[in-house]
């Protein structure tokens, strides 16, 4: 592999810090912190309840070991749970309100929240820190009985449907990082599509954390009912620091009969530097509920960024005939760790699932691609295909591949197939003898390797997560 | 324009080329004929510079340059085009991406303003017609799924859009039929220009019965052990590799 | 009863196996004694231990078996039987115990007792017996170490071209219900040398017993090793087997496991290509029916660069039947250029049948090429339908698809001399899955 030798390591071009004044919640957890945090967001006593239930179970339950994940123990007494920027009122009621250092953050991170200035067509919830700060196309939006706003004000407007959705699809007690969410959670987005909405526009939230020490624990809600169509879109970064900080949000699907929800994510999260040194430690449960007949659920990931990704976006496929998707392109450099995957539950008769999943390895990564087929007794006629590839660059990176297929009734099929290879030196010859150089010939197949995922993105977000990829891929040889 | 003096190369510790010397002039069209496995194919490649290939002794100047000092996309940018024996499929990556940045790339090199989407759209429908090809090739992937025929007129295409000083054709004929080979032929002589040089490795004559070169080599044994004008093509047909052997016996051993 | 009852008479026999030991090397008695250590501080697995995840164990630990000493007499007949296909090799091993007055085997071919190698080759087996594989012992193998008492020694030296296949056949006869039999057979190929094995496990109609199988199997420089194991143990039977390869430099392990038989298999095959240029070929194939759990597990660990495997598996499982099929493909930092593939396939024949598969690969060279597919599926309507249209009843038609299934690993194995047999083996089993199947 000399023929990448010559890449050069580009910074991470989102990691600087803005400088506000923040409103933060003492070091350390405890009963108080929680309820510190739902004193602060306004919060009704059902609130508050359901966090210090989530709190006392998670007393109650270990941090778990992974095979193929290391870490530094976390200090959970030595992280901010929450810190806000400080705010004239009680919350921005429009844009004006915004401070504008955060406005300025936005737009340098190519997100301008000012609705003219916007991609056409998306509408976006910026959560920085442990809140949102503002959130577009609003009332557009409500136009169609469409609720897009930040958690907070979901459980303040609409504790009716908080109440009903929230912990349906991941139970506080589904694992560790799950149950600190649930006691800690501080902002996040909330959607909810009435009955046969075409939702007019991508819906997106853009994650944010500044502040230092400080862990991020968001929470997201979507919830698609009868034949209603929503596309939603997720993008994080973060500033450079040399301490590991830690985020472990939960997101929640409901589809209700015929009702289908894609969810994308670009995670580009700060990843530590070439030596492993700091970095986002990306610990997130996803899990999306096909609860009606013939919905759907469709997860698209490009995973670039954080020093240690862990996350398996699932699919519970509990209405007949209903059908979950998971593509995913995660790329490790450097030092980074990757673990993710998904589970396809098959409940329902005729269900089906796809997976497609592309690992790139370079330099020091690892990445562990680990999956669940299960078709139960019940779920008659039911399919899944799963492709799973990795590409390996440079001989100290590593790839994992570990599906589990359980399949308990004789009218189902799964078909798994994977490979591995290092990438092929007769088409890095190829392109270079067309003129290109080595670092473009390896983004170029790299991208061809992948284009399969970025097929299913939203195209403004096809771009995006191409670029980040190249980027991300910089110096991976060396 | 193309100089190589007494090259010996190897793979894996065997030696395949064993002191080749070879002189191209601007606007020269050299065949190099020989029966398989003679080294045709190697001295192609590590013109281009694949890595799988050592020199161990001897030089090549293009343009007064080192050669072999250059890494391959600098060999490519000078203007050294090499048409592949077997072009790659790279799957995933559309061909009209793939020539638009190898296209780029050129005029990168050259100082000249990159195009965009619509002007190198504009510049390939006419390098497209050279090759007879239409517009859906430029949606597919890199030659996967393309025929053969397909992937040899691609690789003409590529060299008709890349404009290059010299142009290595690599049995270029080989897997073509009849009227494949004459829209490729046609386009190889369509780009001839008293600037640009050819070399064209092939097996057999029938290509040059369309493209008619000005030199013709026999390399045998990993050596040029005979070369003469296009007559000596006609003679290899008629009596085969073995009438070389025969007649140049000593010289080979 | 709990897991720690279930070890006691393990290590009560233990104890006895200690008292006598003045007779044995010193060597040996530290092997045992640390794998009777690594036995009571694993204890049994449980379905929480990930390896064991789908595989139960309680049957075995629900009641305590005993070692049977006794040694049945074989009748004429039944002997007859056993040495069908044999040929000039022919090594029996009884309840445990090596028969030498029924073996034979052609000139130049080592066979003893295992009992007496460790005295008279105690050299050249210190370093190999218990020690074929980096990862250890689990509690099976453990046990079977701990309590070593005989099994069957075979050396083929450098250079040896063994004429025809050995045929390795333990056979059980258990006079007792829940009788305990520890079956451990040591196998070095000599440099260069060459030979084919079939190991056949089979049993008389007795009572329900447990066979705890062990080989070690070192192949040196060279040396090439056909193996075919079959597996037809009495329908009340537990099988538990490891086996542990492990591969000297361009020497060549081409396997074939078929099972058939026994109410809970777990068959665990362990193969280190340790030098360069180290070849194998697994092969499997189970059929289940009833309330059998078949499990196959595997591990190729690519230590060294230029090794090649390829592992092909497949399953049909009729009535109740479990399949497990757990395969893993490791590839060390050192093995650049490794080529590795794995297939696992299997069929479902009945509405409760039920298949668990886990590929697995890790990879940490990247210069390699590697591979796994699973599939799981049922027979093909379309196929069945055109069968009935041409006049072939609807059983008839799912015997001919089955059949064809399996046909395609037996075919694709390059162990061609088991052809024909384990054909007929496999259609025995076929008719017997198809009439229980029937749901």
């Amino acid at each position: 592999m000399t023929d990448a030798e010559s890449f050069i390591n580009k910074d991470y071009a989102y990691g600087f810090v803005t400088p506000v004044e923040s409103d933060a919640a003492p070091r350390g957890l405890s009963e108080n912190t929680i309820r510190f945090i739902s004193q602060k967001k306004h919060e009704p006593v059902f609130m508050l309840e359901w966090r210090l239930a989530a709190y006392r179970e998670w007393l109650k339950m270990k941090e778990p070991d992974w095979s193929s994940v290391r870490y530094p123990k976390i200090d959970y007494q030595d992280i901010i749970y929450y810190s806000a920027p400080k705010q004239k009122k009680d919350g921005p009621q429009s844009l004006a309100d915004v401070d504008q250092e955060i406005l300025k953050t936005y737009e340098k991170l190519g997100i301008p929240l000012e609705e003219q200035k916007l991609l056409a067509g998306v509408a976006v919830d910026a959560v920085f820190d442990s809140v949102s700060v503002a959130t577009t196309y609003k009332a557009k939006l409500k136009e169609y009985g469409i609720i897009f706003c930040s958690f907070s004000e979901a459980v303040r407007e609409h504790p009716e449907l908080v109440k009903k959705y929230l912990g349906s699809v991941v139970p506080v007690k589904d694992n560790f990082f799950a149950a600190l969410n649930s006691a800690v959670f501080s902002d996040g987005s909330f959607c909810y599509i009435p009955k046969g909405v075409r939702c007019p526009m991508e819906l997106s939230t853009y994650f944010r954390i500044n502040a230092m020490d400080t862990g991020q624990f968001e929470r997201t809600l979507i919830v698609a009912d009868e034949g209603s169509f929503v596309s939603y879109l997720e993008g994080c970064t973060a500033p450079i620091r040399d301490k590991n900080q830690l985020h472990a949000a939960v997101v929640e699907l409901v589809a209700h009969e015929k009702a289908s929800i894609k969810y994308s994510t670009v995670q580009n999260w700060y990843a530590g530097d070439r030596e492993g040194k700091g970095g986002i430690y990306n610990f997130v449960t996803k899990r999306g509920l096909c609860q009606g007949a013939h919905s759907k659920i469709s997860w698209t990931q490009v995973e670039t960024g954080s020093a240690i990704t862990w996350k398996y976006p699932s699919c519970i496929l509990q209405g007949d005939h209903s059908i979950g998707e998971f593509y995913s392109v995660a790329v490790v450099n450097n030092h980074q760790q990757a673990d993710t995957g998904t589970k396809m539950i098959h409940l329902g008769r005729h269900t089906k699932s796809t997976i497609i999943s592309k690992g790139v390895s370079a330099r020091f990564g690892k990445n562990t691609y680990r999956g669940l087929v299960k078709i139960v007794p019940r779920a008659e006629g039911s399919r899944n295909y799963t492709q799973c590839d990795s590409l390996l660059m440079g001989d100290r990176c590593s790839a994992n591949t570990f599906p589990t297929i359980e399949v308990n009734n004789r009218t189902s099929r799964a078909e798994h197939e994977a490979t591995t290879s290092r990438i092929n030196e007769d088409q890095l010859f190829y392109c270079r003898q067309r003129g290109m150089s080595a670092e473009n010939a390896i983004s170029m197949i790299v991208h061809g390797f992948c284009k399969e995922v970025f097929k299913n993105l939203p195209m403004e977000f096809a771009v995006e997560a191409q670029r980040l990829m190249s980027v991300s891929l910089e110096g991976s040889v060396g | 324009m193309l100089e190589i003096k007494d090259l010996h190369v190897s793979v894996e510790g065997v030696e395949i080329l064993k002191g080749i010397d070879l002189k191209v002039k601007a606007g020269e069209v050299h065949a190099i004929m020989g029966p398989n496995g003679s080294g045709k194919s190697t001295l192609t490649r590590v013109l281009a510079g694949h890595p799988s290939y050592v020199v161990t002794r001897g030089s090549a100047t293009f343009e007064g340059k080192a050669l072999f000092q250059m890494a391959i996309e600098e060999r490519a940018r000078q203007g050294v085009f090499l048409a592949f024996q077997y072009p790659i499929d790279i799957p995933g990556v559309n061909n009209a991406y793939f020539l638009k940045a190898a296209v780029n790339e050129m005029r990168k090199a050259k100082g000249l303003e990159e195009l965009d989407a619509m002007e190198f759209l504009e510049f390939l429908k006419e390098k497209m017609k050279l090759v007879e090809m239409d517009e859906s090739f430029l949606s597919r992937p890199v030659n996967e799924g393309f025929s053969g025929g397909e992937k040899k007129r691609n690789e003409i295409l590529q060299l008709a859009a890349l404009n290059p000083k010299l142009a290595i054709l690599d049995e270029t004929d080989s897997g073509l039929d009849i009227d494949a080979l004459k829209i490729v032929s046609e386009g190889v002589n369509r780009l001839r220009n008293p600037d640009r040089s050819f070399i064209l490795v092939t097996h057999y004559q029938r290509m040059l019965n369309y493209i008619t070169p000005d030199h013709v080599h026999v390399l045998m044994g990993g050596k040029i052990v005979l070369s003469g004008d296009k007559d000596l093509a006609f003679k290899l047909e008629e009596k085969g590799y073995e009438w070389v052997r025969e007649d140049q016996g000593p010289r080979i051993a | 009863m709990s897991k720690d009852r279930a070890m006691d008479p393990y290590l009560r026999a233990f104890e006895i196996v200690k008292k006598n030991a003045s007779s044995q090397p010193v060597w040996l008695l530290r092997l045992r004694e640390e794998a009777m250590a690594t036995f009571t501080q694993k204890g049994f697995p449980t379905m929480k231990d990930e390896a064991w995840r789908y595989t139960d164990l309680a049957p075995i630990l629900e009641s305590s078996f005993d070692f049977d000493g006794a040694i049945p007499k074989l009748s004429l007949e039944t002997l007859e039987g056993l040495k069908r296909n044999s040929g000039r090799n022919f090594l029996l091993v009884v309840n445990g115990k090596f028969s030498r007055e029924h073996s034979f085997v052609e000139e130049g071919v080592e066979a003893m007792d295992l009992a007496d190698a460790i005295v008279s080759r105690s050299d050249l087996l210190e370093p190999y017996l218990g020690r074929c594989l980096a990862s250890g012992h689990d509690a099976f193998s453990a046990l079977n170490t701990g309590l070593l008492k005989q099994g069957l020694y075979i050396r083929i030296s450098d250079n040896l071209i063994v004429k025809e296949p050995i045929h390795i056949v333990s056979y059980v006869y258990a006079a007792r219900a829940r009788s305990v039999f520890q079956v451990r057979n040591f196998l070095a190929m000599g440099k260069k040398s060459k030979a084919a094995i079939v190991e056949t496990h089979t049993a008389g109609s007795g009572e329900s017993y447990f066979t705890n199988a062990v080989m070690e199997i070192v192949l040196e420089e060279g040396a090439r090793m056909e193996h075919c194991k079959i597996q037809r143990e009495n329908s009340d039977a537990f099988h538990i087997a490891m086996s542990h390869v492990v591969q000297r430099r361009e020497s060549s392990f081409v396997s074939f496991a078929l099972s058939t038989g026994a109410r809970l298999m777990r068959n665990d095959c362990r193969v280190a290509l340790t030098a360069e240029g180290a070849s194998c070929e697994l092969n499997g194939l189970y059929l289940g029916d009833k309330d059998q759990v078949l499990d196959h597990q595997t591990l190729v660990d690519h230590q060294k660069p230029d090794g090649k495997s390829d592992q092909f598996f497949k399953g049909l499982l009729a009535g109740n039947s479990r399949g497990v099929f757990h395969g893993q493909v490791m590839v060390r930092q050192d093995a650049q250029r490794t080529d590795a593939h794995q297939t696992h396939k299997s069929l479902l024949l009945s509405d409760a049948a039920r298949v668990n598969a886990q590929p697995q690969l890790e990879i940490l060279a990247d210069d390699v090429k590697c591979s796994h597919g699973a599939a799981v599926g049922q027979l093909q309507e379309d196929a069945i339908f055109y069968l009935r249209a041409r006049g072939i009843g609807e059983k008839e038609a799912g015997r001919m698809l089955a059949q064809g299934f399996a046909r395609e690993v037996i075919e694709r194995s390059s162990l061609g001399f088991m052809k024909e047999t384990l054909l007929e083996l496999v259609n025995e089993k076929l008719m017997q899955q198809l009439c229980s199947g029937k749901e």
